[in-house]
């Protein structure tokens, strides 16, 4: 896969409908030729959420680029400084927040939780991974301001709690400490027991403040 | 900062509606056995090496965040009675304190008729600001998770946690 940053973005904007004239044509152009921007625009599509991944994207750039991130982390090690923090939902830190803030806080990380679904859904539409390819999934890095998007957050809240089976993690709290939650297969014995399902790590930076 | 319901695998955010037949029965109050895995994890230029005790670790050093360390030893593994509402605490090796408290247990509906514990975690520390203030977990009976970062020793901990 080859495409570049700036051409992720602009697939995401044909997704969403709102390219015009020649950067539409040369988006559906590309569509029209690379399998890879194809899947991507229909993940977008469709998405079960993608109106609100659209709106979410369209409201912050920030997201847009951990989008664009996810992305590069797909095309192999160096495409992006974040490579090889694969299947990583990572929160940035943030200051505590009194209560004024906690709908948006909690409604940032539900629209970053989506996003992250997103992508991890466009990539596992794609080809067989190879054996030295391990975790397909993505990494959002969250804007620092809360995305106003509390209906679909709480959509998502509510399709996560019917999935059944693996390990869902319902709440997090680590003020001021940046936390990560990494998607992991599961251990032999519990594989066994336990076939197909994952488990995850959360990672608590140590250092409070500081993101890896 | 703040996380609500992640599940794993992500994708299962957009699965959820397709699997809506398997909702979970009413929760119950109840018991279960805690297992407590204490893992030191490094990174040494002296060449990998991985406890015999830790079995399913070698295939999860494939994956992040494992794959940052090449060193694992287990420091000590304990199984602890959890009844429900009772928070039960556990001293970790680097002084602080895991406190776990067994909320509430499900039994699915069909074709998922496993047990599911929700398990409340803090990790703290006395007079200092609590590492994990709170994690909320539901999982599948012996399906573990992990809680990481801790600084240890040059290294780090993992704490392997698994509700029976």
């Amino acid at each position: 896969m080859t495409l570049a940053r700036e051409t992720v973005l602009e697939l995401m904007g044909l997704a969403d409908g709102a390219l015009e004239g020649e950067a539409k044509a040369r988006a559906e152009r590309l569509v029209a030729s690379d399998d890879e921007a194809r899947r991507l625009v229909e993940a977008l599509k469709a998405s079960p959420v993608g109106d609100f991944v659209r709106e979410s994207v369209a409201r912050s750039t920030d997201a847009a680029a951990g989008i664009a991130d996810a992305v590069m982390i797909r095309l192999g090690p160096g495409a992006t400084p974040n490579a090889g923090e694969e299947g990583v939902v990572r929160l940035a830190p943030r200051p505590r927040r009194r209560s004024a803030h906690g709908p948006a806080i909690v409604a940032s990380v539900g629209a970053g939780l989506v996003l992250a679904a997103a992508i991890a859904l466009y990539l596992r539409s794609g080809s067989p991974r190879a054996d030295d390819d391990f975790a397909p999934v993505a990494s959002v890095v969250l804007p620092p301001v809360g995305m106003p998007v509390p209906s679909a957050s709480q959509g998502a809240e509510a399709k996560a709690t019917a999935a059944a089976g693996g390990v869902e993690v319902n709440e997090i709290e680590a003020p001021s400490r940046a936390v990560s939650v990494f998607e992991i297969p599961m251990g032999a014995a519990a594989a066994a027991a336990n076939p197909g399902r994952s488990s995850v790590v959360i990672w608590v930076e140590e250092d409070a403040g500081i993101a890896k | 900062m703040n996380l609500r319901r992640v599940s794993t695998p992500l994708a299962s955010l957009f699965a959820g509606a397709a699997l809506s037949g398997s909702a979970s029965a009413g929760p119950s109050r109840g018991s279960a056995t805690l297992e407590i895995a204490v893992i030191y994890a490094a990174q040494s230029d002296a060449g990998a090496s991985i406890d015999p005790a830790l079995q399913d670790l070698p295939q999860l050093t494939r994956d992040q965040p494992f794959v940052r360390y090449n060193v694992y030893k287990l420091l000590e593994r304990t199984q602890q009675p959890l009844e429900a509402g009772k928070p039960d605490t556990y001293g970790i090796v680097n002084g602080r304190t895991l406190q776990v408290t067994l909320v509430d247990v499900t039994t699915g509906a069909a074709p998922h008729l496993d047990r599911r514990y929700h398990v409340r975690a803090a990790i703290g520390e006395p007079g200092k600001q609590a590492f994990l203030k709170l994690l909320e977990v539901t999982a599948s009976q012996g399906e573990p998770f992990f809680v990481g970062g801790q600084s240890y020793q040059g290294g780090t901990l993992f704490l392997e946690l698994l509700v029976r």
